[in-house]
């Protein structure tokens, strides 16, 4: 059973003078629980086709449907709602949010699902390494 | 005197109007990566503008607790210890006023400037927020 699908999915950047095809007319599945690396050197449109599949960045055509849900019909709202209980991202740049705690860091998404307090801490103290520290403090880089 | 009271209020809250909406533009500029990943990750565009909203009260109740605080200070020390214009009594005298000025502490203002004080960081934060909103997390996440 695929979990992901995706129809000649395509995204066009128009240039100053030319227009760039960043993703040109991929068909593919993902299966659930298939893990696939994605390769490729770089400005290939790794970057790009990973943002039309996390529902970031809107294709020229084509369509993404994620767990039965064509994401890019949805509506601005909804997508961000759909973002933030289906689709995880781990930035290259960490992103961490500079004035949280590590532990705070990891709750923030389940405090922005709306999931008790009492459970984000439970889930925060098994995650391994999720010492209280600010990042970027001396600590924190052991 | 109280009607030109009011208007030199109004002028300094048009100042700190234009202070604050600086000062939360350059908060948001600065933050454009964060914000781009807190809509990413799926921080819906309510909280932000009311995270920007709250970060904007905060500043002005801050800075207006401090100012509060520092005025009401100066002004009860020279409730008791005279203002001395005694260099230009000549002139004051002439005018009609006292060349040594006693302040008046009059907290029926103070809770009016204070009450402007939010309403005008609440003001400031509006066109800062709306422009967060305006971020596109793809781009956003792109800029360094």
């Amino acid at each position: 059973m695929s979990i992901i699908q995706i129809q000649n999915l395509t995204k066009i950047y128009d240039g100053a003078q030319i227009e760039v095809r960043a993703v040109d007319g991929v068909n593919l599945t993902f299966d659930r629980g298939e893990f696939t690396a994605i390769v490729g050197p770089s400005g290939s449109g790794k970057t790009t086709f990973l943002n039309l599949l996390g529902g970031l960045d809107k294709p020229t055509s084509g369509s993404v449907v994620v767990d039965g849900t064509n994401i890019w019909s949805l509506s601005s709202r909804r997508l961000i709602d759909f973002r933030l209980h289906n689709i995880g991202f781990v930035f290259q740049a960490y992103n961490l949010i500079p004035v949280l705690t590590a532990r705070e860091n990891v709750a923030f998404i389940m405090e922005l699902q709306g999931t008790p307090k009492a459970e984000r801490n439970q889930r925060t103290a098994s995650s391994a390494g999720a010492e209280v520290q600010r990042p970027g403090s001396p600590q924190s880089a052991q | 005197m109280d009607v030109m009271m009011y208007i030199f209020i109004i002028i300094i809250l048009l100042a700190l109007l234009f202070g604050i909406i600086n000062t939360m533009l350059m908060v948001v500029l600065e933050r454009v990566k964060e914000l781009g990943m807190l809509m990413a990750v799926g921080m819906n565009k309510p909280r932000i503008f009311m995270m920007i909203l709250y970060e904007s009260i905060f500043l002005s109740l801050t800075g207006g607790f401090i100012g509060i605080g520092g005025g009401v200070l100066i002004a009860k020390y020279f409730e008791t210890h005279a203002i001395n214009l005694s260099a230009w009594a000549e002139a004051y005298t002439d005018l009609g006023y006292d060349p040594f000025v006693y302040t008046v502490l009059d907290w029926g203002l103070i809770t009016n400037v204070a009450a402007m004080v939010i309403i005008t960081g609440i003001t400031a934060a509006l066109y800062p927020a709306y422009k967060a909103l305006q971020q596109d997390p793809s781009e956003a996440l792109r800029t360094e």
